[in-house]
């Protein structure tokens, strides 16, 4: 009875047959240039160590397209080895997040690319030097003056790695198959989606609708002992100065999950099964922890919240995945 | 006839000779660390009340209106940065003549502090050329100040030592600078006008006293935004023409 309750659930939502049909809008770039030549120049400099002042690291450094686009360290080392404080997030589907970092205080994909480009304990690289490097090869510089014409400056470097992240999609998993009704779901799929919408649980409270994420900023707890600049992290705070935004975090999406671990934004659950428990426990200690529930799994429900959860990973980013091992 | 013509062009050429419009000069700002009259160099250690040896070894501001008094605006926005030797900043096309002294804001507007540095070439002060903008805040520090202090009077990496980085930047942080001290732009010359900034009042003026060895990071962080505070009040009243 409660299969068929799924069921009905699931054909009830299932009325698309395309994700772009649920997703949002991708939020529009204008990249001055024809979006794939672009794309084409980001996808070779975000993969290049010439964008970092020691040119010992690139973007895909910390965003390891094998670790969907995220990090497999907790934290991620910049230039001179310097280890930054936060986990890298996935860079899948940025195309459709408006506001970025755990501040919330960037909006658009344009100035998010410059962040790490110019933060000191990250890639640390002025324009100047780098307009320098790249008018010093040959190939990259006649490829910049097809593309964006013989005046091309930095602001045409940041927008090629704009053009690039663009095409950075992943609504290809098995929870938009079975959304686009061309797969049927599997009892435990069904049986962990409904603890995942469950009162009891309340995960999609904050990880809601298709790309399985609010745009709110929340406090579970965590330690707070992560140190940056000489204070503790703030999250939303450092950017607002209100108390009440003290260690309020963005949430992540989900897609891909399975793939992006350590998580929470300082990387200190190593594993899926133990953000899992954590939640069981009703989050972290602090007394400001705004999460409202502790729950208990019995094995079988472990299990089928496991399942929904990895059914948001995509194949691409599967098979990326796969092509690192 | 002869005469008369022979007047005509006498004439001419008296009134091409006497111009009325004087030539225009021109006005060089430039910008020093000073310690009771005599230069600081970045790099070179020095004493202060707050500390016993402080070595400054990075220093960069933004200003911006910058203003001569009776002239107008001589520039929206430069930044000053010692390190690249980019202290000077010359003017050109002043009127000849007296002005009651120059004023700007260290620091931005609000509608400069929200611009994005691609929208400007590399090498303009918006720019990102220059190691001031805070990428996770879109916005810019207005005064970068790094060093090194210790409270032994020797800088030698032992346990006494310290570093200074004092980052302020934030809306609601830019000063008025006012230097009242006038000058005399001359003729087809250049003048200087030198606005030195005390190294000692740094860390003593109307912000309030800093206690270097204990207050000495400062990204305008809520944790240390109040040193960000006194440290900015401090700067702009420590400068002054020399």
């Amino acid at each position: 009875m409660r299969i068929l309750l799924g069921i009905s659930l699931v054909l009830g939502l299932s009325q698309c047959s395309n994700p772009q049909e649920y997703l949002p809008e991708p939020h529009p770039i204008d990249v001055k240039a024809d979006l794939d030549e672009a794309a084409q120049i980001g996808e070779f400099l975000f993969s290049s160590p010439m964008l970092s002042l020691d040119s010992t690291i690139s973007c895909s450094s910390c965003h390891i397209p094998q670790f969907a686009f995220a990090d497999s360290a907790r934290v991620s080392s910049g230039v001179h080895a310097q280890a930054g404080f936060r986990n890298s997030p996935s860079l899948f589907n940025v195309a459709y997040k408006k506001h970025f970092f755990a501040e919330g205080g960037v909006e658009g994909l344009e100035r998010a690319t410059l962040a790490p480009m110019l933060t000191n304990f990250e890639m640390s690289l002025q324009a100047p030097e780098l307009m320098s490097r790249i008018a010093s090869n040959e190939t990259l510089h006649s490829n910049f003056v097809e593309v964006f014409g013989e005046d091309y400056d930095y602001a045409h470097v940041v927008r090629a790695l704009v053009a690039y992240q663009f095409t950075l999609r992943s609504t290809d998993s098995k929870y938009d198959r079975i959304m686009m009704n061309v797969e049927t779901p599997d009892s435990l799929w069904l049986a962990g989606k409904e603890l995942f919408e469950s009162d009891r649980l309340d995960c999609s409270r904050c990880h809601a609708g298709p790309l399985q994420r609010d745009t709110l900023y929340h406090d579970l707890g965590l330690p707070t002992d992560t140190v940056i600049e000489g204070g503790p992290d703030y999250g939303r705070g450092r950017l607002t100065h209100n108390p009440e935004d003290f260690f309020h975090f963005p949430t992540p999406s989900l897609r891909n999950v399975e793939l992006t671990g350590p998580y929470m934004h300082d990387g200190s659950i190593p594993t899926l099964d133990s953000v899992i428990r954590f939640y069981e426990a009703g989050g972290g200690p602090r007394e400001t922890n705004s999460l409202r529930v502790s729950f208990e799994l019995n094995d079988r429900e472990r299990e089928a919240l496991m399942a929904f959860l990895t059914s948001l990973t995509g194949e691409e980013a599967r098979k990326l995945n796969l092509s690192g091992n | 006839m002869k005469k008369i013509l022979a007047t005509l062009v006498l004439a001419s050429l008296l009134l091409t000779g006497c111009k009325d419009d004087p030539e225009p000069g021109s006005m060089m700002v430039r910008f020093s660390m000073n310690q009771n009259g005599e230069a600081v160099n970045l790099n070179e250690t020095f004493g202060t009340d707050s500390v016993a040896a402080l070595r400054i070894e990075a220093l960069k501001f933004y200003i911006s209106s910058l203003k001569l008094n009776g002239h107008g605006q001589l520039a929206a926005v430069e930044v000053v940065d010692f390190s690249e030797g980019r202290v000077d900043f010359t003017f050109n096309n002043i009127e000849a003549g007296s002005y009651s002294g120059l004023n700007f804001t260290l620091g931005l507007s609000e509608d400069q502090n929200a611009s994005n540095p691609i929208d400007y070439a590399t090498g303009h002060p918006l720019s990102a050329s220059w190691g001031l903008y805070w990428s996770w805040a879109m916005k810019y520090r207005f005064v970068l100040l790094e060093g090194r202090g210790a409270t032994d009077g020797t800088i030698d990496g032992s346990s006494s030592d310290f570093f200074i980085a004092l980052h302020p930047g934030a809306d609601g942080l830019s000063q008025y600078v006012n230097l009242d001290q006038g000058i005399t732009v001359s003729e087809g010359t250049t003048v200087i006008y030198d606005v030195a900034i005390d190294v000692d009042e740094l860390w003593d003026g109307p912000g309030g006293y800093i206690d270097l060895p204990n207050e000495n990071q400062s990204h305008t962080t809520p944790s240390d935004y109040y040193l960000a505070e006194k440290f900015i009040e401090n700067f702009a009243a420590a400068m002054h023409k020399r």
